[in-house]
């Protein structure tokens, strides 16, 4: 009796002194992560443009695969080609006339769209045509396809 | 046994105090600064489940953003100021800000890092310049049918997670706002 009484005490007096001790460690803690959040700032490294719907409606959840394809044409067809398909693109957005150039490069037999199927059913990658072929095409392709979207998609 | 009750109450809840979410903040406070943020997350998850206080559902979020999953991270930081509104700053709002833009929310992005601007310290304040300062010119074009629709179409596919498709739908009422009424004569 005296002894319950006794460790009752005891463990009250220790949570009447551990309760400050917690709120002011808290503090400490919520330092601590916020210190290590502003030591590893996110910075920005995707492309910043509003993005289009794919009016032609292809893509779709095989999207990560046509890239990898698209991206073995890239390698065969050349870089120069490549560009002079994008100048034949250029003003043609939606336009329909993009089929014939990806058909030129044999992109059409897999069945996708080529660079422009990266857009996908989810939307992710999408970019204008010039933009696609222009001056930052090759830095793109892989910004863009990877803006976390296509991450988020192998998280899951 | 009955009169043990209140004492072995109280040491659980002594133990608890002591023990709790702390020890995992504080490694996921170790381990985001060391950048391994897919084990921070793990510690920031572990702690939300142990505390109330909804503090490290922002940190997970942030942890999101490092990981580069825009989209769980625009879902987390909208779960997180639902839960724990308190806890906001503008360190968050950094966070939450590059999470919009990654996920081409772009007015989103814009105005966090507009309340960012005035009350950041100097490093926070410099980055969310610099990403204001390209998300301007994106903003100042107006925006296409075909925009609107990229938007409206992500809000219904991700209709299951209603935070994100919200902020979908909200990005694309803004960017509609920015469009000249239909009929009337359009720029250039």
């Amino acid at each position: 009796m005296t002894n319950a009484r006794l460790w009752t005490a005891l463990a009250a007096a220790s949570l009447l002194l551990s309760v400050p001790a917690a709120v002011a460690g808290d503090e400490d803690v919520r330092q601590a992560v916020h210190d290590a959040l502003a030591a590893q700032l996110p910075m920005v490294d995707t492309e910043t443009r509003l993005p289009e719907v794919n009016e032609h409606g292809t893509g779709g959840h095989g999207e990560d695969k046509d890239k990898a394809k698209d991206g073995e044409h890239k390698d065969k067809d050349g870089e120069h080609d490549r560009k002079d398909d994008g100048r034949e693109h250029e003003g043609n957005d939606h336009s329909g006339g993009e089929h014939q150039g990806r058909d030129e490069h044999g992109e059409a037999e897999h069945g996708n769209m080529g660079e422009h199927g990266e857009v996908g059913e989810n939307g992710s990658g999408t970019r204008s045509l010039e933009q696609e072929h222009g001056g930052e095409s090759g830095h793109e392709g892989g910004s863009g396809g990877s803006s976390g979207e296509d991450h988020e998609e192998h998280s899951r | 046994m009955a009169r043990r009750l209140p004492f072995l109450i109280l040491l659980a809840m002594t133990v608890a105090a002591a023990g709790g979410a702390d020890p995992h903040l504080l490694a996921g406070a170790r381990q985001f600064r060391e950048g391994r943020f897919a084990e921070a997350l793990v510690e920031f998850r572990v702690a939300e489940k142990l505390s109330a206080a909804g503090e490290a559902a922002w940190y997970s979020a942030a942890c999101l953003v490092r990981l580069k999953r825009p989209e769980d991270a625009v879902e987390a930081f909208a779960e997180a100021e639902l839960h724990a509104p308190a806890m906001r700053d503008e360190l968050f709002d950094y966070y939450r800000a590059v999470a919009c833009h990654d996920a081409r929310l772009y007015l989103c992005a814009d105005r966090l890092l507009a309340q960012v601007g005035h009350q950041a310290g100097p490093q926070i304040r410099d980055e969310a310049e610099k990403i204001r300062r390209r998300i301007e010119p994106v903003l100042r074009a107006e925006p296409t049918q075909a925009t609107l629709d990229w938007y409206r179409r992500k809000a219904k596919e991700s209709a299951k997670r209603p935070l994100l498709s919200s902020a979908y739908l909200a990005e694309a009422s803004g960017l509609a706002a920015r469009r000249p009424p239909a009929g009337g004569a359009r720029g250039q």
